[in-house]
């Protein structure tokens, strides 16, 4: 009984967490930059409802569609459109075969994969392109050499940018926690083992594991992109969660644990890895900006997602050959930049707000 | 008469936090002569190393002087250590007053050898020459009686024990001849015996080279072995302060009383249970009205302890004390 | 040492064959070959017949299976021999040899101007932290780290080649040199130098960004260190407890990241060299990974492990010079 209690009295109790969201509170930065992740997951999650040229909810023949979650799968717009001919045009043709149906509009009837043509919306001309694609009011943004419009792009782009830093570093930090757990809580020939093959893949440069990678695998899609990116990515962590590990399994709470029987999984899962989290966490964040950056080169070589996948870093290969399209660079890097500068700075306070060194200095 | 070595008063020291104005040193007056030695005792959170670092002005922000002097005479000159140039000040930090701090083990810079960390003292203080510093960090080691001093010249901090650390310490705040040294609990990281060979070692040095000694210590053993003077410390203020011989014979705070009875007495005649103070120094944030030990204090009477805050009154000559019925509770 | 020194290189020969092995592996797993992509990519019409091909694929020694290439690979680096790429049909170690050079200006020029440029950063960071200029210059830094390179290369591009073109200051959009061989030597360095101005900037302002923060944290804590105040109560000027005192301990972590940035200094950036066309190794790889050019893929990924491998080794040595407290034994 004592001894378990030494165990929950170890772990870092709900005292640790609100303690470092005090200290994290405390930094007007941090708030900004975690205020501009939130309103990015906002963007993502409700970005065909923001740009789009389908309906976010419609009354067609007297039942209610979403077409608009046709942009997050294909699968999800209803097959009757397809069946009745609309051809992706919503406006006139809702009107033509059902003159009493009605629909909610996104706010920006823009589309991120075609041109928006001339009288599709009403009383609205054909999206500009080439050098004519100047920032317009239609166009918020510009279009580009196309004529597609670049806010709906770069609207739909950050569902992909928030995708590929969550995907890629949650399987990045599991393999990384998985693999430093591995090692450094039983240390001997397994430490030697998964010590090495992390340096092994430290060894090779990134980028040219994941070109090669990449083109393995036979068709490229955005979610194999991020599973190659979270394969190499996740040395780093496996580094620092061995190394906290190391540290840990020689306390005494972990000394206790193992007094009381528990199993090895039990003991790294339920009793280490909740200490070693707070420090690992901290890279994971970082890693997230990273993973975006990484994505945003990938397409900008060109081995990105193919298209329509539409991501900034696609934007900004397609402005390459057209860099007198100058809107074509400002928007998407601006956006790449701002993104990954606001999660290196929540990693940041998130650092700063756990890490126990700095805490004492400024007690 | 002339003036004292170090002539601390009304030092107030500061700490601007997110918790507000924290003084950790309210009103301290200190004065030391020259080859004496002054004990500054009290329980850690007090103040006393405030005291210390604020004698050199080494506070580091959020920290600050706020107001007091401390006066330093050295060669019939005078100056005062919290308004003079930085540096006037660096001239008197190491040269004329040497530090010695609590943690031998961090204290020393790791990558370089203490052979060149007694030089470099040597050499920002005096014109020398590399070799001069060098044979001067030699008489050092020799002085403090470090065991092989010639090899241990070129040995780094991590290859020397705490106690041997300690020692180079002493050589690095003594290497200038200082005319006072500052100890900040010089011996609470070491061993007992290690302990009692640095005391000596500084009695030792003290009763050789005339140097003053400021000794500040949560140990009231080590006080009544080596100092002149003693002062205790509480809650940021001076409580009692009086010769040794004087405030161990006849103490006159509650606080100086209950830190006498909590020593353990190894040939106390009566082997009674060992007294305690309740309760703890309270931090700068929740300093208590009044007396600032009212609630700690078994002598508290409302209302006189609780809201008006005793000053320190002369109640013999030369023994100081800050309570309001410090005659009555020890008649 | 030696016994030391002979282990770590033991242990870093295993480590080779086992990055090669997997870099191999994974080439020749990469769909296509190198006659088809080359090839078939540029000119349908011209695709080999299956007879040609497998005669050429037997004549590259492609036609068994990729262990086996391997093995005959590895054998013949032992003899000193990296292999002729195929695509480009001159000894892999040429190549390099041609590519070093243009890569070593751009990476060597930016690797100085990073550390000629953190280092004062650093001090003067930490000197005056949290004072508003430094506050500002922190806040800088800190945007240029998080800007992307590709990014800010494009940027770059626009302003320098499109806006101020026809202009003073009108910088080459790519490439190394715009003048023929035979033209004057110093023409052609200021051509050369010219041509290098945005890469370099592209290749400095992120390390530098990194370099310089890394440096202040490292200075901040070693602030905070008892010893600074031993250092401060002998006497010691806030100058020179800061470079003295300070400084020397924060070398420790910074020889580990010079070491660490010895294979960028040779292997160079895709990126920035895929972007501005500067014919440097890091261009190489890429082309050799789209061509299928196993040889030169080979060569360039053992040359970047030895440097990898290298850079730590000389990085663990170098700490055990600047850190008394370590001993490589």
């Amino acid at each position: 009984m004592r001894v378990s209690e030494e165990i929950e009295a170890a772990k870092p109790s709900r005292g640790f967490w609100s303690d470092a969201w005090q200290r994290y509170r405390r930094r007007p930065i941090g708030m900004l930059a975690l205020g501009f992740v939130l309103f990015l997951t906002i963007v993502a999650i409700f970005a065909p409802a923001i740009a789009g040229t389908k309906p976010v909810v419609c009354s067609y023949k007297g039942t209610l569609y979403f077409p608009c979650l046709g942009y997050f799968n294909r699968s999800w717009e209803s097959p009757i459109f397809t069946k009745d001919k609309f051809r992706g045009t919503y406006p006139k043709n809702l009107k033509q075969k059902d003159p009493e149906s009605w629909a909610v509009w996104p706010l920006v009837f823009q589309d991120p994969y075609r041109r928006v043509r001339e009288n599709e919306w009403p009383g609205r001309r054909e999206n500009p392109s080439r050098d004519e694609g100047h920032p317009n009011r239609w166009n918020l943004f510009g279009t580009d050499q196309y004529g597609v419009d670049i806010f709906a792009k770069m609207v739909h782009g950050t569902t992909i940018a928030l995708l590929v830093g969550f995907v890629s570093m949650g399987l990045a930090g599991s393999i990384g926690v998985l693999v430093g757990a591995l090692g450094g809580y039983f240390g001997g020939w397994v430490d030697m083992i998964t010590s090495r093959l992390t340096e092994i893949v430290m060894c090779i440069p990134t980028l040219v594991l994941i070109l090669a990678l990449i083109a393995v695998v036979e068709k490229p899609t955005i979610w194999k992109t991020m599973a190659i990116i979270g394969a190499t990515g996740w040395t780093g962590i496996a580094r620092l969660t061995r190394a906290e590990f190391l540290r840990l399994r020689q306390t005494e709470f972990v000394m206790a644990a193992r007094a009381t029987g528990a199993g090895s999984l039990r003991i790294m899962f339920r009793h280490i890895l909740p200490n070693a989290l707070a420090p690992v966490l901290v890279p994971i964040t970082f890693g997230i900006a990273s993973a975006i950056l990484v994505e945003g080169s990938l397409s900008f070589l060109g081995f990105g997602p193919p298209p329509p996948t539409a991501s900034w870093g696609s934007v900004l290969n397609s402005a390459r050959s057209n860099l007198q399209l100058w809107w074509l660079v400002v928007f998407p890097g601006a956006g790449i930049f701002l993104t990954v500068l606001a999660y290196n700075l929540v990693g940041e306070g998130l650092q700063e707000a756990t890490d126990p060194r700095l805490r004492e200095a400024k007690k | 008469m002339a003036a004292p070595l170090l002539e601390i008063k009304d030092l107030v020291t500061v700490f601007h936090t997110s918790d507000g104005r924290l003084p950790a040193v309210d009103g301290v007056s200190l004065s030391i002569e020259r080859g004496q030695t002054l004990g500054l005792v009290g329980e850690s959170g007090c103040g006393k190393s405030v005291t210390a670092m604020s004698t050199l002005r080494l506070v580091s922000s959020p920290g600050r002087i706020e107001s007091g002097s401390i006066m330093f005479t050295t060669e019939g000159e005078s100056i005062d250590l919290v308004t003079t140039p930085e540096k006037q000040l660096r001239q008197v930090r190491g040269g004329r007053i040497g530090m010695i701090f609590q943690e031998p083990m961090t204290s020393l810079n790791p990558v370089f050898t203490i052979g060149n960390q007694i030089a470099e003292a040597v050499q920002l203080h005096r014109k020398v020459s590399r070799s001069e510093a060098r044979s001067r960090a030699l008489e050092m080691l020799h002085l403090v009686r470090l065991a092989d001093p010639e090899q241990r010249l070129d040995a780094y901090p991590h290859q020397l024990s705490g106690g041997m650390r300690q020692r180079v310490m002493i050589a690095i705040a003594l290497a200038c001849e200082p005319d006072l040294i500052i100890a900040d609990e010089p011996t609470t990281a070491l061993d007992v015996t290690i302990q009692a060979q640095i005391l000596e070692l500084l009695d030792d040095l003290r009763s050789r080279l005339g140097t003053a000694i400021l000794l500040i210590t949560h140990d009231l053993g080590v006080v009544a072995e080596t100092c002149d003077d003693v002062a205790v410390m509480y809650a940021g203020r001076i409580v009692e302060q009086a010769s040794a011989v004087e405030l161990f014979s006849r103490p006159l705070h509650p606080y100086t009383i209950g830190l006498l009875q909590a020593r353990p007495n190894v040939d106390a005649r009566d082997s009674g249970p060992l007294e305690t103070i309740p309760g703890m120094v309270p931090p700068p944030q929740d300093f208590p009205s009044g007396c600032r030990f009212h609630p700690r204090c078994s002598h508290a009477r409302e209302p006189q302890c609780n809201v008006e805050p005793p000053s320190l009154r002369e109640v013999s000559p030369g023994h100081f004390v800050r309570c309001h019925f410090a005659e009555e509770i020890n008649s | 040492m030696i016994t030391y020194l002979l282990r770590r290189i033991l242990l870093g020969l295993v480590t080779l064959v086992v990055i090669t092995l997997m870099v191999y592996g994974l080439a020749r797993s990469m769909p296509g070959n190198p006659l088809t992509v080359q090839l078939g990519e540029s000119d349908p019409s011209r695709k080999l017949n299956p007879e040609d091909q497998q005669r050429m694929l037997e004549i590259y020694g492609l036609d068994k299976p990729w262990p086996v290439g391997y093995v005959q690979w590895i054998s013949k680096v032992i003899q000193g021999d990296l292999g002729r790429s195929i695509t480009r049909k001159q000894p892999v170690t040429q190549l390099i040899g041609e590519r070093i050079g243009p890569t070593v200006l751009i990476s060597g020029t930016a690797l100085f101007l990073t550390w000629f440029l953190a280092i004062p950063l650093g001090l003067y960071a930490s000197a005056r932290g949290g004072r508003i200029d430094e506050r500002f210059t922190g806040l800088v830094l800190y945007a240029l780290y998080s800007f992307p390179t590709f990014v800010a290369a494009l940027f770059l591009q626009i302003i320098f080649a499109v806006w101020l073109r026809d202009t003073h200051w009108e910088l080459p959009l790519f490439g190394m040199s715009d003048l023929s061989s035979d033209a004057p030597f110093f023409a052609r360095c200021r051509d050369v130098a010219w041509h290098a101005i945005l890469p370099i900037t592209c290749q400095t302002y992120v390390v530098l960004a990194y370099n310089s923060r890394f440096i202040k944290a490292n200075l901040e804590e070693v602030v905070r260190q008892d010893f600074i105040r031993t250092a401060r109560a002998k006497g010691a000027g806030p100058w020179r407890v800061l470079v003295h005192h300070a400084f020397r301990n924060t070398l420790i972590p910074l020889v580990t990241l010079l070491g660490l940035s010895l294979p960028a200094l040779v292997g160079g950036s895709v990126i920035i060299e895929q972007i501005f066309t500067w014919p440097g190794m890091g261009r190489l790889f890429f082309e050799s990974i789209r061509e299928r050019d196993y040889p030169t893929i080979m060569g360039l990924t053992l040359m970047f492990s030895v440097l990898t491998l290298a850079g730590q080794l000389l990085a663990d040595l170098l700490y055990s010079i600047v850190d008394p407290r370590v001993n490589v034994e």
